[in-house]
């Protein structure tokens, strides 16, 4: 595989597109540095416990600028990274692998972070990762999955605001088309990153497996309940999910579901019986 | 011979004469003698066996055999009466029976005292080692009795004493006295197996009354289902009533008491029990006729069966229920007819209300939209007297009901008090809002306490506050109630309308009890700030009449009073406050101070009022006195200086703002203080308000001080909106309570517990106390607990 380098800045944020294509184009207009850094990597696949690999690899989509007190990859660095590992920035491996790092902060990993992550899933390299996120493709096949409910409840402390309670359920009609983006993520003025509610939903629990979430996707977006989730709300969700049927069996009346759920299903029953 | 041939020989004329012919009697002599022979066989016999031991193990020796010949003369000799008695039928055979019987046990009695030396000794003893077939001779003329003519007679008897009875029920006169003879018989033979002293009823139970009681049932089973169908249930009732008294009678007359409470109960099921559904079916009809007497023998009839009356409660809540809508809507509907012809102008509109409820001003303006309105009831004023009558003659009326016909049954009293509940609270004028009945409760209780109010008699007056919480018991927004109130209240004391110090005081002691110290502590504070001020109004006086000439003060008052117990707001308008004011306000101010330094003093001068002499108009030399609002005396002091201003100078000056300014410069258009001159509408650009010079009344002292329409509203919805607020506050407060003392509480138990705490206030809705644990868990107050997804924990 050829070496790769940082693609410029501002590209990916206005045209998300097949990330393996353009910045193979590019890398090849501008070759750096760093891609030389890179190559040995590869080779000393054999060694140790893999934690020199992937301090190489690391080292690799650094943000080498002074402004991170500890090594740290920034948002460039990451797309750069999903781009070689061939996974969509927006997409749930990324997600994954940020929950296996246990992320702090969306869009950047600490190398304490990256040894962590990395070291549990095993992986030193682009394609040994991509091999060790295979068994997780099946990880919402059923929400019953105890590890569904960790990467869940991950989730939601990732992709808020550091300083808020809740999740916001959206962001405007831009960040509705691209639900999130955690590799190269939408800042907002005080330069930090968070992701809308429905985003993150919609990756976690996609509508083609659970309908529930599309119905109340359906009831979020036109009926504009709330603006934001809470930490319950976003929780029971999950067990509301797993308790209740799509035909609202399972659902009871008295029970302690938050409110909007409540409300929720109030919506779909009436929406039912016209 | 043997001793015991010989003496039974001495003995059996007596005994035959005895038996025979009782109604002789005996001579004493005779007895004499013949207890003497007894005597004398016993001892004689006795004396023969001299070892005392020998006696003791000897215990059949001495009187065995004359008891046996005793015995069987008593057999031979009632053997006899029983073949008499096989002639005799029904009452003949009562007669026969009766007659052999008294007798027999006054016979029975004198044999038992002439073997009285027998019983005490050797049948003493017998019983005493035991022997259950010997008795004591009195008790032996009775078994003899049982076993030898009641056996054989007892079938054809109770037949006889069956068909009298029958007789009897039947409406026809019978002597009773056979019967209770038989009763007697029957209970003197049933004799303890275990101990002969001692008797059961059990012949009784078993040859009388097992028997009557049949018979009794199939009587009365026959005899009300034909009448059932053959009357209407009204006279069903009066017949049933009449026959259960009839057999209770019917025990006292000629049965054992123990009979009373099975003959009743067959009474029971067979007249009421088995009918129950067709009386019940009745009930309906008869509330809706209001059959008093009717309605009080159903009740007594079917209280008497388990159950019966359940379905009597069900009915009699629905039916109150009805009636107290039904009360409402009428109400609703001519308040909406009223509306409906002011709006129309046909007609001017009810003045009865008073003054502050007076609303002819939006008819006027826009009639078309006023008789839509109209159209819908909720939206017409509701007379809060009316209303709160209605309301209350329903439950008079069924209060009564209850206590005369229904004996105050508890059940009754639920069912009437549930049903109240629910017409006072959710009714056709409560559909708009559920808190329209605490509000129009209040202010009924204001048009009680306010001057105008006509009531005189102090009587009466305790009377009519003692109904107004009888409504309120019922009224679920019992916080709705408290808001309002204290509007009113606080309206009262700052006007000074209220009409008693006594009656608010009254009102105010019986809210107390009904809801205790907390609910009533503003109203209460409210009082003393009104007597702090009067304290504080007379030393600014003095303080001013000792520092300042008597032309430079004017009469002023004030009241100060505490922001969290009064329910004002800030103004919202500005004002600039007139020069002539001005001084006397600072004055004030400067005194508070020094009196309370750190108080901040906010005056709220959209309550405040005074008085303004004329001097200008050319009618009246003397002047006229207006009584003004601080707005109108601030717009009406600036015509000292010019007599015509635009609306926009009149803002300037005043500094009020143009919502309050508009209504305020109208009402002075409207009285002919002002005129407009130049257009139409106030706020045209042009119109100029002119000094009508030419002012003209009746009346010396006019007030100009009315209110503003659109103000009323707008404090209405004002308090709706905080009652909102604070009811969030009081189900977060009551969840933390409970989960406080609780601190792990499943989400039913939870519900149910903020739910009782708050049921005296008032009735808070499921989701909104969901709505508040998502408030509690967000702002961790409380947690779900782990792996159980109905249950929280308090977060300490």
């Amino acid at each position: 595989m050829p070496p790769r380098k940082r693609r410029q800045d501002s590209d990916g944020l206005e045209k998300p597109k097949p990330p393996a294509k353009t910045a193979r184009k590019k890398s090849d207009k501008q070759p750096s540095k760093k891609a030389a850094q890179v190559a040995p990597g590869e080779a000393l696949v054999m060694l140790g416990d893999g934690a020199e690999q992937r301090l190489q690899w690391f080292d690799k989509y650094q943000d080498k600028s002074e402004e991170h007190p500890t090594p740290t990859i920034g948002p460039e660095g990451l797309e750069q990274m999903c781009s070689d590992v061939g996974i969509p920035i927006d997409g749930l491996e990324i997600l994954i692998v940020a929950w296996q790092m246990e992320a702090k902060r969306m869009g950047f990993f600490t190398l304490e972070e990256w040894q962590h992550g990395m070291g549990k899933l095993g992986a030193f390299s682009k394609s040994s990762l991509k091999a060790s996120l295979l068994p997780f493709q099946k990880i919402h096949e059923s929400a019953q999955q105890a590890n569904l409910r960790d990467l869940y409840k991950f989730a939601f402390d990732f992709a808020k605001e550091s300083h808020q309670r809740t999740l916001p359920v959206e962001m405007g009609k831009v960040a509705l088309q691209v639900p999130i983006r955690i590799a190269q993520p939408l800042m907002d003025a005080n330069d930090t990153a968070h992701a809308p509610a429905i985003g993150l939903w919609k990756l976690i629990l996609p509508a083609e497996r659970f309908p529930l979430m599309g119905m109340f996707l359906d009831y979020l977006e036109s009926k504009e309940p709330v603006k934001v989730i809470t930490r319950d709300q976003w929780m029971q969700f999950l067990d509301f999910i797993r308790a209740v049927k799509p035909n609202l069996d399972g659902y009871e009346e008295d029970g302690a579901w938050p409110g909007l759920l409540d409300d929720f299903v109030a919506w779909k029953r009436a929406d039912a019986e016209q | 011979m043997t001793d015991a041939n010989q003496a039974w020989e001495e003995l059996r004329p007596g005994v035959d004469r005895i038996l025979n012919k009782w109604e002789e009697g005996i001579h004493p002599n005779e007895y004499m003698t013949l207890y003497t022979t007894t005597y004398n066989y016993c001892t004689n016999s006795r004396s023969t066996s001299t070892d005392h031991r020998a006696e003791q193990k000897g215990a059949n020796l001495i009187g065995g055999e004359l008891y046996a010949e005793l015995k069987r003369h008593l057999e031979q000799h009632l053997q006899s009466i029983t073949d008499q008695g096989a002639s005799h039928m029904d009452d003949s055979l009562l007669v026969f029976f009766t007659k052999n019987w008294t007798k027999f046990t006054v016979s029975a009695a004198t044999l038992n005292h002439i073997f009285g030396y027998l019983n005490r000794h050797w049948v003493k003893r017998e019983i005493d080692e035991g022997h259950k077939t010997i008795y004591e001779i009195y008790i032996l003329a009775l078994v003899s009795w049982r076993d030898h003519l009641f056996q054989r007679l007892q079938e054809k008897v109770i037949k006889a004493v069956l068909k009298t009875i029958a007789k009897q029920r039947n409406g026809e006169t019978i002597d009773t006295g056979l019967i209770k003879t038989v009763v007697e018989s029957y209970v003197s033979i049933g004799l303890d197996e275990n101990d002969s002293r001692k008797s059961t009823l059990e012949i009784y139970k078993t040859y009388f009354e097992a028997p009557f009681i049949e018979a009794t049932e199939a009587y009365y089973k026959a005899e009300s289902e034909i009448f059932i169908t053959q009357n209407p249930i009204t006279e069903y009732m009066k017949k049933a009533e009449a026959r259960l008294k009839e057999e209770e009678k019917r025990v006292e007359m000629y049965l054992n008491p123990a009979t009373q409470k099975g003959l009743i109960t067959t009474c029971e099921s067979a007249l009421v029990k088995n009918h129950t559904t067709a009386i019940q079916d009745e009930f309906q009809t008869l509330l809706d006729n209001d059959r008093l007497e009717d309605l009080s023998r159903m009740y007594g009839l079917l209280c008497r069966v388990p159950d019966g009356l359940d379905r009597l409660r069900t009915i009699f809540e629905a039916h109150v229920r009805k009636q107290g809508l039904h009360a409402v809507e009428k109400v609703a509907e001519s308040a909406a007819a009223a509306a409906a012809a002011a709006a129309a102008g046909t007609a001017t509109p009810p003045n009865e209300r008073g003054d502050d409820d007076e609303e002819d001003e939006a008819p006027k303006k826009k009639p078309a939209s006023a008789a839509k309105k109209a159209a819908g009831a909720d939206s017409a004023e509701i007379d809060p007297k009316l209303y709160v009558d209605s309301l209350l003659l329903v439950h008079k009326k069924y209060a009564e009901l209850v206590q005369t016909a229904f004996r105050g049954e508890s059940g009754f009293v639920a069912s009437l008090d549930k049903a109240c509940r629910e017409f006072v609270n959710r009714n056709v004028v409560c559909k708009s809002s559920s808190s329209k009945s605490p509000e129009l409760l209040a202010r009924y209780c204001d048009s009680l306490l306010r001057k105008t109010s006509k009531m005189a008699e102090d009587n009466e007056f305790e009377d009519v506050l003692n109904s107004v919480m009888t409504v309120f018991k019922y009224v679920e927004d019992k916080d709705v109630f408290q808001k309002f109130y204290s509007n009113y209240l606080a309206k009262r004391l700052v006007n000074g309308t209220s009409s008693s110090d006594d009656g608010e005081t009254s009102m105010l002691t019986k809210l107390k009890d009904a809801c205790g110290h907390e609910y009533t502590n503003k109203l209460q504070r409210m009082f003393t700030d009104m007597g702090v001020s009067k304290d504080l109004n007379d030393s600014f006086k003095e303080q001013m009449e000792r520092t300042h000439e008597k032309d430079d003060l004017i009469d002023f008052g004030v009241l100060v009073l505490n922001t969290s117990s009064w329910p004002f707001q800030p103004p919202k308008s500005g004002l600039n406050i007139p020069d002539d004011l001005l001084k006397t306000y600072e004055r004030f101010q400067r005194f508070y101070q020094n009196k309370h330094s750190g108080r901040k003093l906010t005056w709220l001068f959209q309550f405040c009022k005074g008085e303004l002499k004329t001097n200008y108009t050319r009618a009246s030399k003397t002047g006229y006195t207006f009584q003004v609002s601080t707005y109108q005396m601030a717009v009406l002091l600036m015509y000292n200086s010019a007599t015509s201003y635009a609306l926009d100078e009149l803002l300037g000056t005043t500094g009020i703002g143009k919502e309050v300014l508009v209504p305020t410069v109208g009402l002075l258009v409207k009285a002919k203080v002002l005129s407009m001159e130049g257009g139409s509408s106030p706020s045209a650009p042009g119109v100029r308000f002119v000094l009508n010079e030419d002012f003209k009344s009746k009346k010396v002292r006019i007030n100009l001080n009315l209110p503003i329409k659109t103000e009323q509203k707008a404090e209405s919805s004002e308090t709706h909106r905080t009652i909102e607020e604070d009811r969030k506050l009081l189900i977060q407060a009551a969840i933390v309570r409970v989960m406080k003392t609780r601190k792990t509480l499943k989400h039913v138990t939870l519900v149910s517990e903020v739910l009782t705490q708050l049921q005296s206030r008032f009735k808070p809705q499921v989701p909104d106390i969901k709505k508040c644990i998502d408030i509690l868990l967000e702002k961790e107050y409380i947690e779900r607990a782990d792996g159980s997804k109905d249950t929280y924990n308090y977060v300490a």
